[in-house]
């Protein structure tokens, strides 16, 4: 995909601010159920049925403080840490960056980033709802979800144009 | 292009590298920080003006009084037990809320729902407030009082608001200690009914 440098730059740009958002906005709503005993629990105890909305910072937090260290570490590292990183490669590489330096760690990057953010983010999420909720418990993706897919996509464009020109270069 | 230019990145690169971090940082901060705004003028508590003529659910949320009555003596004469507290809201000369007694408190709160697997069981109504209508000139009483068994129960302050000075969600009043005012504070909530019962319940919470 042909795109220009100013193009690039601002796709990094909207990627990150999306990022951001995606990562602290409402993700995920669930709903929880007791299958055939809901009417008892929510006649007992109607706090525990309440819908809980999480975003992915809180999904990781509440990971750490349910003691899942690995999948909290694994969620972080993947789904924060390192597209945050990325972000900054991608941007030192579309800002002029050396071929021997940036690009170099662009390559692998790239080779890593496929299995980055939307693909762990997924499955830590499915996990942890598994996990903790029993019943006829609903989930619900919130429009956090779709910004951070959102800024998943631009990043992939951006990787995609940025190949391109490394091609060309 | 020489070869040095080729591999050595220049430091602006480098310092570019953090600019992609902060802005995925400075987002996600303002983002939050616009959800606490929200959440805290958000569901329940949103300030936005009575529309006229539209009918409202309207609770006393909390009450705080002074340490001392009106007349700077303990609530309870001759102990240190605090005031069993209880309200009315008076719209048009009508009650039209009555709280239940909180017991021993200087700071007494309330729902505007019942959701107690008691209160189920009894078969009490799920919305636990008045109703009143924003009408132009309208006023609203709050009658507060100390509840005793024994003796006649203890006035602490009536306060009188002009509705159309109320907003929707939680009203904060502060008041000044008078003569007949023993009332610190005053939180009282309305919610429009114009919406689904289960927005109403969530902000009569």
């Amino acid at each position: 995909m042909n795109l220009s440098l100013p193009l690039l730059k601002f796709s990094i740009i909207v990627s990150s601010v999306a990022l951001g958002v995606g990562m602290t906005a409402p993700t995920i709503t669930i709903t929880p159920g007791a299958g055939e005993l809901t009417p008892l629990v929510e006649l007992l105890s109607p706090g525990e049925l309440e819908p809980r909305t999480y975003s992915i910072a809180r999904v990781i937090q509440a990971l750490f403080d349910g003691g899942d260290y690995f999948l909290a570490i694994a969620l972080a590292v993947f789904s924060i840490i390192f597209p945050i990183a990325k972000l900054g490669f991608y941007w030192v590489s579309a800002g002029g960056g050396t071929l021997g330096g940036p690009w170099k760690f662009l390559r692998g990057i790239d080779r890593l980033g496929k299995f980055s953010m939307a693909e762990v983010f997924l499955l830590a999420l499915t996990a942890f709802a598994l996990k903790d909720l029993p019943g006829d418990t609903m989930v619900q993706l919130r429009y956090g979800f779709y910004v951070f897919f959102a800024a998943v996509l631009l990043s992939l464009l951006v990787s995609s144009g940025l190949r391109h020109r490394r091609k060309q270069a | 292009m020489t070869q040095n230019e080729n591999t050595t990145p220049s430091q602006a690169s480098w310092i570019g590298f953090l600019l992609p971090p902060l802005v995925v940082l400075a987002a996600g901060f303002l983002w939050i920080a616009a959800g606490r705004d929200d959440s805290r003028a958000g569901p329940g508590s949103v300030r936005r003006t009575l529309k006229p003529d539209g009918v409202y659910y309207v609770y006393v949320s909390q009450i705080e009084l002074f340490p001392t009555n009106q007349d700077n003596e303990p609530w309870d004469p001759g102990s240190t037990a605090s005031p069993d507290i209880r309200n009315r809201v008076v719209w048009q000369g009508n009650t039209i809320y009555e709280s239940n007694t909180n017991k021993d408190t200087l700071i007494a709160e309330w729902s505007g729902v019942n959701e107690g697997t008691l209160d189920k069981l009894l078969g009490e109504k799920m919305i636990r407030a008045g109703q009143v209508r924003a009408l132009k000139d309208g006023k609203l009483t709050i009658q507060v009082e100390d509840v005793d068994v024994l003796t006649p129960n203890d006035p602490a302050g009536i306060v009188e608001l002009k509705l159309m000075d109320l907003h929707e969600g939680i009203n904060d009043l502060s008041f000044e200690k008078t003569r007949g005012l023993g009332i610190k504070r005053i939180l009282i909530k309305l919610v429009s009914r114009d919406q689904p019962l289960e927005d109403i319940i969530g902000k009569l919470r």
